[in-house]
């Protein structure tokens, strides 16, 4: 009985260090960090959106649309010198929102769906601190629009 | 009967003794060190990762109405490539010439003074205007709202007591009627006659273009004093 109750508290450490090492091998792929944005401003938060076509077709186009600037101040310190990849994420909402984006070529163009995410840096020696203006208009069925609905982001890192 | 609580030391490894402890080769103290580095670097994303986000509020598209009957403006024609509606204050005529030896012996076309023949929406040659026959009038609208409420734009037509001359005379509004037809289109609503008061002409859902060419006619039943009788018929697009 004695030798086992050893036999496991050594065994346990080596699975425990194994198991660590399993997980940092893995997460050293998928982690994901929000980044530090605290210098970021949005120009005009609330967004009053508008009709893309002021008067409805035949076809019935529903979309309303907006657009505002941010600008974008991130603080990658701790990942100075090192290669990165900066995504845009947009937390889900109770109604589906396309929001697309475009800046002056620091960071990257594009476009995405309200729950998604998408690439807008990548670099193989991050700098200390990022900053851009980018000009995002966001887009949504006016139908279901109905109330006020509050778009959160954050910028993700994910060290490479 | 006594129970020792002194823990037993477990035995030390002796050279030639068989381990239950695993072989550590030097790859694996490699791997562990990588493994920790990794934990370590994890650790300050985690730590970092409490920074704020940004937000930013939508609100709702905001309610437009959009009637026009006769005579309308629009920048940038067509709507259907953005064109955008604009206020327009003119009142366009309806109108019949009865001839005496005409006078009271049945229907006759009116005429107008709408020259809007295309659609305010695309352009297609929708009405046709004096001094083709009939010169229809044209009527279109929209009524844009959040939300989705397939019954809740109405369209009415009012008109108040009774056509009047100069002197006094009277035609009833009755006497006047209308149907309604565009090119290539289905009637957007029945057949009717002004009553003299409140009529109810169509409802329809929001955020849908509505159109339609109507087409007058007066009656002519009666034998009337000479003169010019007028009175005047108010459309209006209502949305709660």
């Amino acid at each position: 009985v004695r030798s086992s109750t050893c036999f496991g508290r050594h065994s346990s450490i080596g699975a425990a260090l194994a198991l660590l090492f399993a997980v940092a091998l893995q997460a050293n792929a998928a982690i994901a960090a929000r980044l530090d944005e605290a210098g970021t401003v949005v120009r005009d938060p609330r967004l009053e959106m508008r009709w893309r076509s002021v008067a409805p077709g035949r076809s019935r186009d529903e979309t309303v649309q907006g657009s505002t600037t941010v600008s974008v101040r991130l603080n990658l310190a701790a990942w100075s010198n090192r290669p990165a990849r900066i995504f845009l994420h947009l937390a889900p909402v109770t109604i589906p929102v396309k929001v697309s984006w475009r800046g002056q070529g620091r960071l990257l163009p594009g476009s995405m769906v309200s729950g998604g995410r998408a690439l807008v840096f990548q670099t193989h020696a991050a700098p200390q601190s990022l900053e851009e203006e980018l000009v995002l208009t966001v887009e949504a069925d006016g139908e279901q629009l109905v109330n006020s609905q509050s778009l959160t982001f954050s910028f993700e890192i994910e060290p490479q | 009967m006594v129970v020792s609580s002194i823990r037993q030391r477990c035995p030390r490894e002796q050279e030639g003794v068989p381990s239950f402890l695993p072989k550590v080769s030097a790859q694996f103290v490699t791997d562990m060190l990588a493994a920790l580095k990794h934990l370590a670097a994890i650790t300050t994303y985690l730590f970092v990762g409490g920074a704020a986000a940004f937000t930013v509020e939508l609100t709702p598209g905001p309610r437009v109405m959009f009637l026009q009957v006769g005579t309308g403006t629009m920048a940038g024609l067509p709507y259907a490539v953005g064109g955008t509606p604009q206020d327009n204050a003119t009142i366009d005529r309806v109108f019949a010439n009865v001839p005496a030896a005409m006078l009271g012996v049945g229907a006759l076309p009116m005429s107008s003074t709408s020259a809007v023949s295309n659609s305010p929406y695309d352009t297609f040659p929708f009405c046709s205007v004096a001094p083709m026959e009939p010169a229809q009038v044209y009527l279109g609208g929209f009524v844009r709202r959040p939300g989705v409420n397939p019954q809740s734009a109405r369209l009415l037509v009012s008109t108040t007591g009774r056509l009047t001359n100069a002197s006094g005379d009277t035609i009833p509004f009755g006497e006047i009627s209308w149907t309604s037809s565009g090119a290539n289109d289905v009637p957007l609503f029945p057949p009717g006659s002004f009553t003299g008061g409140i009529l109810g002409l169509l409802t329809t859902s929001t955020n849908t273009w509505f159109e339609t060419c109507l087409s007058f006619t007066y009656a002519n039943t009666e034998v009337v004093p000479p003169g010019t009788y007028t009175g005047r018929a108010i459309y209006t697009l209502t949305s709660p």
